[in-house]
Formats: structure tokens, C-alpha cells, sequence
């Protein structure tokens, strides 16, 4: 099988036109430059579009505060177009580098989650290509707008099951005259940072930690005018002496460029990887969770927390299964104990998204979800278009 | 013929001219009596929302206690085939919640702030809770929930979430949608659904649900996200001689690196209505435009934004910049801001209150011409708006006893429609597209993206019967796909 890497969206409605008759198989869909489908995938999709050749910029309006580019753009090559007409890119702060196309279907939560609001809020339209080769646009280049139904949040976290994304237009944000970023280390750094008021709010906040022991590292990042994040970042210092908690002053970024992301450790070479949501309150409970069912895994993996949306990444290669298998009960039962917690479990069931899903694993979500919301989805799927699963994320 | 509770010795008959027989009965087994109203004399209180110039009336109107009593209703409904109306307080702007025949289904009574979740900061709440009763019960725990309708004294959080509202601190926030946690819907054959933001691996639900206007079904319940409240909040006045550089300085702040919480444009005529009324703030009356700066945060972040704030203003010709000094004054400021709608009464019976988004480098531009439109048809135009977010509101005046004025303005705000659509906009912000602006959705949609729309519409309201007439415009025969 090859991978079909369009060169324009004419292109891929074309290749999916002459498909649209044929057997519904699973296509899969994703922003990386891939010569085959990588091993491992179950079912095998029986066709992979590659959406990297899709990467130019549409439409670029800096007075706007907008910019459409193609799927396949990197974030980071997003991050730096915007940045020399003085504009910032939040969302690039997701991680690792990912195409425009696979932020947005993943959903992927990033830093600055609870300052400038989630990818759902920075995306304002994007262009989709249906199943059957349908080209359809959703959204405007505007900063509001309530004119017929949001379909653009809908395609947020569809993960192709709606169609191919070809095009997004994101919202910008001017760049702050200043930033820094403050690491943090320490057993329970997050319960500490979260449950105290006395904290000096930050804008970007995410934690990271291995899945042994009990040391987390929350990295809190400040924007604003220079004297705001000088005396902020100086007073979280402070607070963290007070608490015994490590700090790492990192990333002084200087006035007009926006905060200089965090080298990250490469990714271990098999890694399994899900996202659990829990409320922002219980981030920590559900680390502890995480880290008593893992602690006997030969290979340990790490966790990394996005605490805005109140989301908690997992990723490992060990301990939790590979690949793209179904979620381990166990993972069900601890975000079933944490839903719990909120008092009527019967209105906020437990919510365990898995990142790295296939086929196999939106089985195992359609489980947690309920019934009704499945049909619905189902019936909505069929009015728009979409097809079979099918994915368009960056791990493939 | 039933006996009306209450009155025991008053004999009323139950009966509607347009609804299948026992049906008012059945509703008021399902609802309650007294939470039934069909008696023509009391239906016309519900004749129109806040667009008064769009009118109609439904057979009857339920007002449902509770969830269990809304989800018989809707059910109902959904059975005898009549249309379900939804209706919150009657504070949109856009002709929403009106019917032409069918039943209103008012939730202005399911106001139970069920839960405060401090710990996970959300809130859940029925839909009747009215938006400032959030702030209310939140602040005590040091919370608040971010989005204002300029109404948010009278409007309720279940309407809020079926217009998708906004309101002048959602610049930096966000708009309703943004702040939506949970819904559980009532759909429109009367099943109750829990719709989430897609975070158990569905697709985001809430997000489709937000904004629909009732189209979709009757909202029952909402978890909505709550916000710490800001440490320091800090306000300015800068004050322009020509409404272009007020456009112009809309951008220069933003360029200067500084997001406000709020970025609002108040013209010359709003300002002297404003001023001549009971929340006059002492602005200055012979400026062409006024821009309210709110930023909030520590005290320092907040002094360095008004301080960027105040020196882009002025690079853009701003005659004078004035900080709140005070809470009572900044608080007054907002009082005007955020009364100028009621105050346009003292200059005419009626408002057509526009609500198109532009991209915000066509301000400048755009506002000496809506100004042109409405001398070019004799009527009075006061603006007051979003600035921040290109959400620009012209407020027409005229008198609907007049044929003639009603007819000019009609002819403006389509003129002032399409001038922004033309601009890249589109026809609503956060108002809704209601009855109101049905026929201008052709102007920013091709009939495929109506079509697809209308089938999304289809796969959750099969007969038809939610809120008909409203959101999209009816299909034309053969547009079928």
C-alpha cells in the first residue's frame, strides 16, 4: 500500500471522488511525511493520505490577527512566520512539533490552555473534504461569529472522521513585550502550584514527570509587560523557596519574542499514548492514580499534565499497552474513581480521550461514552459526510 | 373544562384554536396547571423578545418547573407534532424566541444553582438561572464566570448558551461556547442527551449545541467553567475627536503587544443619550468616540497594559486618556457602557441593533460609511460596540408606527449588512441569527454550506418541529443533495 500525498486539495477531492463508490474501508489520514503506513495498526487501514505536501500559507492577515494555512504545515514553521510580523503562536506550545492539520483534529492540548483558551477557541474555519470528495468550508476569518451552526468545533477533535482537513485558520495573538518561564520540581509541585492561592497566576502552566517516584517538574510561564512577568516570575521563586520545591529559572526570553519552548527528552522508541481529563482540581489524585498502577512496569514512561482543560497526557512504553490496543480497564476505572468525585456521577461521567486511537481504542471510548451521544454522532456523521474511522493526527 | 387551581371557583376553558385536542390538557398534566398559559390576554406578554419589531404568537406558553417536566413536555410536543419554541427571559436581540403558533417553552423558571464545584471550578446550573445569579453564588469562593451580556441582569444562562452569547469583557476570554463545560439537552423527540466537549474521544457536542438557537433541542442543564477573580482590574477612557482614530487605535493597542479584557467603542451620539440618563458617568460630550481599556491581573501586569494601553491610544491622535480612579468610577463607566441600549429610548421607540463581525483593519474604514448610510436615509445612528473583536453594533432609530421610517431602516441595515459582509465579515457576533437575520445567511453562506447545515439540523430534529423558521433559511426545491 502507498501513502497518497496530495499536492493540492483539487488533488485529494479527485482521489477521493473515484474512491467514494468502492467498499467503505478505513482510510487513515495524517501530517507527517510518511513512505508507508507505520507497522503495527489494527485493523490496517486500507489506505493512508499524508497531508505533508499541504503546507503553504493561504491567506496571511498579521493586522487581523489571522492566518490560514494548509494541513500540513509544521507548527513550528507557523510559530515563526507569525513571530517576524510580530505575532504569537500559543498553540505551537503543544509538545512536540505537529502539522496544523493534526493539532486541530487531535484537539491537542497545549500551555496556554487557560490563558488564551483551547485549540477549539484559536481555530476559526477550516476547509474539509468529505469522504465522498466534497469540498466544504467552515467558519469565517472573523473574531466572532454565531451565523448557523459551529461546525468548526466539530471538526476539532473529529480526528478525520468528518473528512480530511486541508486548510485552518487560526487566531493570533500580538506577541507580549515580554515573557519568562519558571520550572519547578518537587514531590506534589502540582498540588502545591494549583491548591495555593498565594501563587502568582501564570499564563502558561503544564508538569511533566516520570511515571516513578513522586518528583513532577510544573513549568510556569509568565507574559506581559517586563516589569509584570520580572516581579511575578521573582515572587513564584519566592513562594517555591518557601515550600522547598526546586527552582530552575529557564527560558528568559527578551522583550518581543515569544516564550522560547523547553528542550524536551526524546520520546522512548515504543510508546503508547492517552489523554485522561479530569477536573483541574483533581490533576493531582489522578497522577497518583496513574503512577500506583504503573509503578511495577519494567520500562517507565512518562506523564505529562496540561492543566487548563484539566488534561493529564500519559505516555509510556511500558506498563500500558502498545500501540494502538484498547485502553486497559484499569485506565477506565481510575478516571471512573475520579468522575466520582464530583458529586453526580450520573451528569459528569468519567472522560478518558485516548490520543493515540485507532479503530481499536474508539472502541474501548464508545464504552465510557454514552449511549445516546454515540447515535447522535453517528446520525450526525452520515448529514456531514464522514465515512468509516479514520484518523488524521501526527503519530503515524 | 377544568378547574383553574389557584382560583377554585372560576370556571376557565381550556381549549386552543390551532392545538389537536388534549393536547393543553396533557400539557398541564405534564407541567403543572399553573405552569400552563394559553389565555390570549396573557400569550401577548410573549409576543416578542427584546427585537420588538418582529412579532407573533404561540398558542400556548410552558413554563417548566424541572428537568423531568420539560423532558414530558418536549416529548409531547414531539408526539402531537406541534412546534417547540424555546425561550429563556426574552432579552435576544434577534427575534429568536418567538413563535408564529406552536408552544413556547419557557425555562425561566428551572433556576436551581445545583452544584459549585470549588475544587474542579465549575458550576452547574438549570437553564433559568439568570447569568449574574452565576457571579452571585461563585463569588464567595473567589470565582466568576467570565462572559457579560451587556443584559446579564435580566438574561438567562440557558440563553446565553442558545445564541452562543458574548459581551464586552470577551475580547481576552472568549464567548459563551468557550465557557461551556457540560449541557445536558433535551432533544427535540424529547431524550435527554449529555453533550460534552469531546473529551471522552466524541466529537465536540457542546460546541454544536451552543449557538443552535433551540434548533437542536431544549438545553436542561449546564456545567459552565469558573475563573478565579482578578486580583486588580484596571480601566481607561481615551477620547478621540474623529471616530476613524478610535477605529485605528483598536488596532494599535492590540499591535502594542497588550490584550485588555475589554476593548468597547462608544460614539458621540451614545454618549449624549447616556449622558442625559440616570447612569450618566460624566463623559465628555463633545468627543466623536470614546474607548473603555479594561486589563486585568496582578497589580503590576495590570499598570504596565494600561500604561502600553494609553501610549497607542495616543500615538493614534486621542485627545485625552482618563483612568478609572476609583471602583465606583470604573463601575460607572460600565454602567454607561452597559445601559447605552435602554438609554436609545429617550431618542426613539425602537432600535435595529446590528451585530456583524468585520476583521478589525476595516474599522477604520467601515465607520465613517455606516455613518454615511444612515444620513443617506435620514435616520439617527448610535454605536457602541465590541471593538476589540470587529463586533460592531449600529443602532438604527426610528418609530415602527411609521411605515416609512420602518421601511429606511430596513433598507440601511441591509445596506450596513452587506458593507460588512463585503468587508469579510459575517452578519452575526454573538446576537444569533434568530427570525431576524434568516434572510441575510446567503449573504456569507453558498447553498452547500446551508444544505449541509440543514442536515445537520434533520439528523437531530426529524420533523422539523424545533424552533422551525429560525437559523436557516428554507430549502429551496431541487437543492437537495
Amino acid at each position: 500500500m502507498k501513502v497518497f500525498r496530495p499536492a493540492s486539495g483539487t488533488e485529494l477531492a479527485g482521489w477521493l471522488t473515484e474512491r467514494a463508490e468502492a467498499e467503505s474501508v478505513p482510510i487513515a489520514v495524517t501530517g507527517t511525511d510518511l513512505e508507508r503506513p507505520p507497522p503495527g495498526l489494527d485493523p490496517i487501514p486500507q489506505a493512508v493520505i499524508s497531508t505533508h505536501r499541504l503546507g503553504n500559507v493561504v491567506e496571511f492577515r498579521p493586522q487581523d490577527l489571522t492566518i490560514t494555512v494548509g494541513a500540513g504545515m509544521r507548527v513550528s514553521e507557523l510559530a515563526r512566520l507569525v513571530r517576524e510580523e510580530g505575532l504569537w503562536f500559543p498553540l505551537a506550545e503543544c509538545g512536540t512539533d505537529r502539522s496544523a492539520g493534526g493539532l486541530v483534529a487531535a484537539a491537542l492540548p497545549s500551555a496556554f490552555d487557560s490563558s488564551l483558551g483551547p485549540v477549539r477557541r484559536q481555530v476559526l474555519a477550516c476547509t474539509i473534504i468529505t469522504r465522498g470528495g466534497r469540498r466544504t468550508r467552515w467558519g469565517r476569518a472573523v473574531m466572532k461569529n454565531v451565523a448557523g451552526y459551529d461546525l468548526v468545533r466539530l471538526a476539532c477533535g473529529s480526528r478525520g472522521r468528518l473528512g480530511v482537513i486541508i486548510t485552518v485558520t487560526f487566531r493570533l495573538w500580538p506577541c507580549p513585550p515580554a515573557a519568562r518561564r519558571v520550572l519547578l520540581s518537587g514531590p506534589h509541585a502540582l498540588t502545591a502550584l494549583l491548591g495555593d492561592t498565594s501563587a502568582p497566576r501564570c499564563e502558561g502552566l503544564t508538569w511533566r514527570g516520570e511515571v516513578s517516584g513522586d518528583v513532577g517538574t510544573a513549568e510556569a510561564t509568565f507574559i506581559g509587560s517586563a516589569a509584570s512577568v520580572a516581579q511575578r516570575a521573582a515572587e513564584l521563586e519566592r513562594w517555591a523557596d518557601d515550600r522547598q520545591l526546586a527552582v530552575e529559572p529557564a527560558g528568559q526570553a527578551p522583550g518581543g519574542t515569544e516564550p522560547t519552548p523547553v528542550a524536551r527528552p526524546p520520546r522512548p522508541p515504543t510508546t503508547a499514548s492517552y489523554r485522561v481529563t479530569f477536573g483541574r482540581g483533581y490533576l493531582q489524585a489522578g497522577v497518583d492514580d496513574l503512577r500506583e498502577r504503573l509503578s511495577g512496569a519494567e520500562t517507565p514512561g512518562r506523564l505529562e499534565a496540561y492543566l487548563a482543560g484539566g488534561v493529564l497526557c500519559v505516555e509510556t512504553s511500558g506498563g500500558l499497552p502498545a500501540g494502538r490496543r484498547p485502553a486497559p480497564a484499569w485506565l477506565l476505572q481510575v478516571t471512573e474513581a475520579r468522575g466520582q468525585v464530583r458529586g453526580d456521577p450520573r451528569l459528569d461521567e468519567p472522560a478518558i480521550r485516548i490520543d493515540r486511537g485507532g479503530p481499536a481504542d474508539y472502541e474501548a471510548e464508545r464504552r465510557v461514552r454514552p449511549a445516546g451521544s454515540r447515535h447522535l454522532e453517528d446520525r450526525l456523521l452520515e448529514a456531514l459526510g464522514g465515512g468509516e474511522v479514520s484518523w488524521q493526527a501526527e503519530y503515524l | 373544562m377544568l378547574r383553574s387551581e389557584g382560583m377554585p371557583n372560576v370556571v376557565c376553558m381550556v381549549h386552543s384554536r390551532s392545538l389537536p385536542t388534549g393536547l393543553l390538557a396533557a400539557l398541564r398534566a405534564a407541567a403543572g396547571s399553573d405552569s400552563v398559559i394559553f389565555e390570549p390576554d396573557r400569550l401577548v406578554a410573549y409576543e416578542a423578545d427584546a427585537l420588538t419589531t418582529s412579532r407573533g404568537l404561540p398558542d400556548a406558553v410552558v413554563l417548566p418547573i424541572d428537568r423531568s417536566a420539560l423532558v414530558r413536555v418536549v416529548k409531547l410536543l414531539h408526539e402531537a407534532g406541534v412546534p417547540c419554541i424555546p425561550r429563556g427571559a426574552g432579552t435576544g436581540l434577534a427575534g429568536g424566541a418567538v413563535a408564529d403558533g406552536g408552544v413556547l417553552v419557557c425555562t425561566a423558571r428551572m433556576r436551581w444553582i445545583l452544584e459549585i464545584d470549588v475544587e474542579g471550578s465549575t458550576a452547574l446550573v438549570e437553564p433559568g438561572v439568570l447569568t449574574d445569579e452565576i457571579n452571585v453564588a461563585a463569588d464567595p469562593h473567589g470565582l466568576r464566570y467570565l462572559p457579560d451580556p451587556a443584559s446579564s441582569a435580566a438574561c438567562t444562562i440557558g440563553g446565553n448558551v442558545a445564541t452562543n452569547a458574548g459581551g464586552p469583557h470577551c475580547l481576552k476570554h472568549g464567548v459563551t461556547t468557550d465557557h461551556v463545560v457540560m449541557l445536558e439537552m433535551v432533544l427535540p423527540d424529547g431524550t435527554p442527551l449529555i453533550a460534552r466537549r469531546g473529551d471522552d474521544g466524541g466529537l465536540d457536542l457542546c460546541g454544536l449545541f451552543t449557538g443552535s438557537e433551540g434548533t437542536l433541542g431544549v438545553v436542561s442543564r449546564i456545567r459552565v467553567h469558573l475563573a478565579p477573580v482578578a486580583s486588580h482590574v484596571g480601566t481607561c477612557l481615551a477620547l478621540f475627536d474623529d471616530v476613524a482614530d478610535a477605529g485605528r487605535a483598536v488596532g494599535a493597542i492590540l499591535g502594542a503587544g497588550v490584550v485588555p479584557v475589554a476593548l468597547e467603542l462608544i460614539d458621540r451620539e451614545t454618549i449624549a443619550v447616556v449622558e442625559a440618563s440616570v447612569y450618566a458617568a460624566g463623559l465628555p460630550l463633545d468627543v466623536e468616540a470614546a474607548l473603555v481599556v479594561e486589563c486585568e491581573g496582578e497589580a503590576i501586569q495590570v499598570e504596565g497594559d494600561l500604561s502600553e494601553a494609553e501610549r497607542a491610544a495616543r500615538s493614534c491622535g486621542a485627545r485625552d486618556v482618563r483612568r478609572a480612579g476609583n471602583e465606583t468610577e470604573r463601575l460607572a463607566i460600565w454602567q454607561a457602557r452597559k445601559k447605552a441600549y435602554g438609554a436609545l429610548g429617550r431618542l426613539a421607540p425602537d432600535v435595529l441593533v446590528q451585530d456583524a463581525v468585520v476583521p478589525r483593519s476595516a474599522l477604520p474604514a467601515l465607520l465613517p460609511r455606516f455613518a454615511e448610510i444612515a444620513r443617506r436615509h435620514d435616520l439617527r445612528l448610535a454605536n457602541f460596540f465590541h471593538a476589540g473583536d470587529g463586533n460592531v453594533h449600529p443602532n438604527l432609530l426610528f418609530d415602527r408606527r411609521s411605515e416609512d421610517q420602518v421601511a429606511r431602516v430596513e433598507r440601511a441595515g441591509d445596506e450596513i449588512m452587506t458593507l460588512c459582509v463585503e468587508a469579510g465579515g459575517t452578519i452575526t457576533g454573538e446576537h444569533g441569527v434568530g427570525r431576524d437575520k434568516v434572510r441575510h445567511m446567503g449573504l456569507v453562506f453558498g447553498p452547500d454550506e446551508l444544505e449541509t447545515m440543514r442536515r445537520v439540523r434533520e439528523a437531530i430534529d426529524t420533523r422539523g418541529l424545533a424552533n422551525p423558521g429560525k437559523l436557516l433559511p428554507p430549502r429551496v426545491a431541487g437543492t437537495e443533495r
